[in-house]
């Protein structure tokens, strides 16, 4: 028994010498070092003798109490019932902590959370309607509600559970909050609900999940630019309901940058009932096309392969904006002969009454209307360069 | 366990959990040579629904067979609709860009999917549920296409845990880029949810044109919306009498929605209830105060193909000053006014006629978002005849509305108003 003691002791031993690291008698570092540690504000309520809470007068809509009972911390907690159907405007309560001093965040956005207890007078739910706002001291605050992953287990119910709201979850930058001189906590009440919170402050926290870029939009920062190279790009081409738009064999371009595969073969018989008369093509893989800084030196171009110069209403779509569209009428000072019933259509920016209006930078799709019968190919559709008279486009000599 | 009564729990086990299953509509879309149909447990279901929280009982009767709802917040809708036998086509709240909600914030991103998931894997085998709405209308003034990321997702994640049940995301009128986006982004949704009001004219021929190669539904279709209404000189908008939008409905229905047999699984007629939006008759089908207009009655044609044997009355008409509801009416403060109404009832029917007064409303919330009600002002009326009176126009500047409500003994209503200015 004595001997196997000793061995025990032998392997403690030897395996708590393991665990041992060198370190330096006088060490500098500082790297465990959290920035909350610097922080001494992160207490935002514990009780209501040690905290200051604003927005207490009970009203119509809300109720509001420290109730000592059934406490998380502290001597007592904040107990609110609300119901937002009683016809005002903002339900909430305000905390100014740390005595009303301007909190410097800034340090602490991404690596701490605003974490607090939260239990619900009855039943259970996984989206609570509370929204929390940081304020600044210029009056600008910037919102966010309880998240999902910052619930424990994802849902609040009648036990007291804790939750954190990443400070990087307040949106601060959009709404210009200065988070260098935040003056309090605000927390708004929608609907109806009875909840209580204890024990807010703020805690370490590491935040994993970044704002990712916007790939929505596509910048035209060059011309030309083709319009549509794939068939995915084209809509009100559908043989199997209608042959008046069909693609046509795709051309060959060769090594050029500057030609369009895309072919459309139009047989368009406006006197049929229900005929198929348009056609459109996205700007950018149907992403927003942004032409805002070229578009007053830009034209758009095609080819006409037909005996007869096709009635053609042609509009250009924004996504967005006051105004969603501007659209114009192929006439016969856009278009120059290439050879027989072969045509160029220039058709200028500019020339689009009230191109002004439109928004630029977020461009949808160009479309096409056939307003009488007609047969055409249609191909090679471009935004090019042009900086002549708009009303006079061939006239220019700057094309290629 | 000795082993007897290993056997009877395990039989008892397999017994509960096949009448379990058996009670979960297993829902799937098929092609064939003359299109998309869908079927529940293998019987061809056309979905003549409705967007609706209450008067389940009219509705059943009324021949619908489906309720569409927004979101998972009330799961005694479902109980409800499964009792009525009905099915549901039941909403995930996808937050739209609109609200706040910000699609390049992966952690706004991650926690409204994980929770929606759990909302999925609470409702999967709810015996009402039809098919899965994910979100409503995100694309309205959206700007960030990551949010079909989201959808796509949540899509999938169906696919992996619910077989029984088609997915369908919904969106505010097509266009040519939703249609590419969904088609491109969302290969598990099944089922294009479509909310088309006035748009609902073009959207067969448009659902070809925009290549949308899959099945639609119509998830909201009525009458034309506020947002597509004419408006006065002060920008109110005009809102067509009850007995208009009847004959609205009740063509589109047929025109539009039954025409379609290749493509259309069926629809949701909205608003089976009442709601503000732009003034408080504009959708609903009923009352503030719960009593069904002539739109229940339309509603029930089109789904059985005859109308109720009690008729709802039909305003027609309606004109103040003896101008139509079509023009601008302005008026004098104090000015006495002449509102007349022209009705179409059954003969025997004793009719009542309210009159209420309103200001203008002043929202600018969007794409169904929850409006505030306008407030209601006192009037006096002195009629003239059955169905012309005569009032007083307030003395305050500004834009205001009178509504006249008509009903019946069995409190039956038809509504219309006119738009007015006093300056």
């Amino acid at each position: 028994m004595k001997h196997w003691f000793c061995i025990g002791w032998a392997f403690v031993a030897l395996a708590g010498c393991s665990q041992f690291n060198a370190v330096t008698l006088y060490s500098n570092d500082t790297s465990e070092l959290h920035p909350l540690d610097y922080f001494d504000q992160a207490i935002i309520f514990h009780d209501s003798q040690a905290s200051t809470v604003t927005g207490l007068r009970n009203t119509t809509c809300k109720e509001v109490r420290f109730e000592k009972g059934n406490s998380f911390g502290g001597k007592d907690h904040v107990s609110i019932e609300w119901d937002a159907s009683r016809g005002c405007k903002f339900i909430g309560i305000q905390i100014p902590w740390a005595s009303y001093a301007a909190k410097d965040l800034t340090p602490l956005l991404d690596c701490a959370a605003i974490e607090m207890a939260i239990r619900l007078e009855e039943g259970s739910l996984t989206n609570i309607p509370m929204f929390f706002g940081l304020v600044d001291y210029a009056g600008r605050q910037c919102m966010t509600k309880i998240n999902f992953l910052g619930m424990d287990d994802g849902v609040l119910d009648t036990s007291w559970r804790k939750v954190r709201i990443p400070l990087r979850a307040f949106n601060y930058q959009r709404r210009g909050v200065n988070m260098a001189n935040i003056k309090e906590l605000k927390i708004e009440f929608q609907r109806s609900g009875h909840a209580h919170i204890d024990e807010i402050k703020i805690v370490r926290h590491a935040h994993h999940y970044p704002i990712e870029p916007d790939h929505s939009t596509d910048v035209i920062a060059g011309l030309p630019w083709k319009i549509g190279t794939t068939p995915e790009e084209w809509w009100g081409i559908n043989p199997r309901y209608s042959s008046s738009f069909l693609f046509g064999e795709e051309q060959e371009v060769g090594g050029s940058n500057e030609a369009n595969p895309m072919i459309i073969q139009a047989e368009v018989d406006t006197a049929l009932p229900d005929a198929w008369d348009q056609f459109g093509v996205s700007f950018s893989n149907w992403k927003r096309a942004d032409l805002e800084s070229l578009h007053t030196t830009t034209a758009l171009s095609f080819d006409l392969t037909c005996a007869e110069v096709p009635d053609l209403v042609i509009s250009i779509h924004a996504f967005s904006g006051q105004r969603r569209q501007v659209r114009t009428r192929l006439q016969s000072h856009q278009f120059v002969a290439r050879g027989e019933n072969q045509f160029r259509a220039y058709i200028p920016i500019r020339s689009f009454p009230g191109y002004e209006s439109l928004d630029w930078s977020a461009l949808k799709e160009v479309r096409f209307r056939v307003e009488e019968s007609a047969r055409f190919d249609f191909a090679n559709l471009k935004l090019i360069e042009f900086r002549g008279n708009p009303q006079n486009p061939v006239a220019w000599k700057g094309y290629e | 366990m000795n082993h007897p009564l290993r056997v009877v729990l395990l039989l008892l086990f397999a017994l509960a959990a096949v009448h379990g299953n058996a009670q979960i509509a297993h829902v799937e879309v098929i092609q064939n040579e003359s299109g998309f149909q869908l079927l529940r447990d293998g019987e061809p279901y056309f979905i003549k629904g409705a967007g609706a929280k209450d008067h389940f009982d009219l509705l059943k009767s009324s021949g619908a067979n489906s309720i569409r709802i927004w979101s998972t917040g009330r799961v005694d809708l479902l109980d409800s609709a499964a009792q009525h036998g009905m099915t549901v086509a039941l909403g995930l709240y996808v937050r739209p860009e609109r609200t706040g909600m910000d699609y390049n914030d992966t952690y706004a991103v991650r926690s409204q999917i994980e929770q929606l998931k759990t909302e999925i894997l609470k409702y999967k085998d709810h015996p009402a549920l039809l098919l899965w709405g994910i979100g409503n209308e995100m694309d309205l003034r959206y700007s960030n296409f990551k949010v079909w990321d989201t959808v796509e997702e949540l899509a999938q994640f169906i696919k992996e845990v619910d077989p029984h049940h088609p997915t369908m995301t919904v969106i505010a009128g097509l266009d040519p880029s939703k249609a590419h986006m969904i088609r491109s982004r969302c290969p598990s949704v099944d089922i294009l949810g479509i909310n088309a009001y006035g748009s609902i004219e073009n959207t067969p021929a448009n659902i070809r044109k925009f290549n949308w190669d899959k099945p639609y539904i119509f998830s909201e279709w009525g009458v034309n919306g506020p947002f597509e209404a004419p408006r006065t000189a002060w920008g109110a908008k005009i809102e067509q009498p009850n007995g208009i939008k009847a004959n609205m409905r009740q063509r589109r229905y047929v025109d539009r929605i039954l025409a379609d047999s290749e493509r259309c699984l069926g629809s949701y007629c909205f608003l089976w209830g009442q709601k503000q939006e732009s003034t408080a008759t504009w959708h609903g089908m009923f009352t503030a105060d719960g009593h069904p207009t002539e739109a229940v009655d339309v509603m029930q044609q089109c789904w059985t193909g005859s109308w109720p044997v009690e008729r709802a009355p039909s305003i027609l008409d309606i004109q103040l000053n003896g101008i139509g509801w079509r023009k601008d009416h302005v008026m004098h403060s104090g000015e006495e006014g002449i509102l007349h109404v022209d009705i179409e009832s059954p003969p025997d029917d004793a009719l009542t006629i309210e009159y209420r007064l309103y200001r203008e409303s002043q929202s600018r919330a969007i794409g169904g978002d929850v409006q505030e009600e306008p407030e209601e002002l006192s009037i006096e009326v002195t009629v003239v005849d059955n169905a012309t009176v005569q009032f007083r126009a307030p003395q305050e500047e500004g834009a205001y509305r009178i509504f006249a409500f008509v009903r019946n003994e069995r409190n039956q209503y038809s509504v219309a108003n006119v738009p007015f200015l006093i300056h």
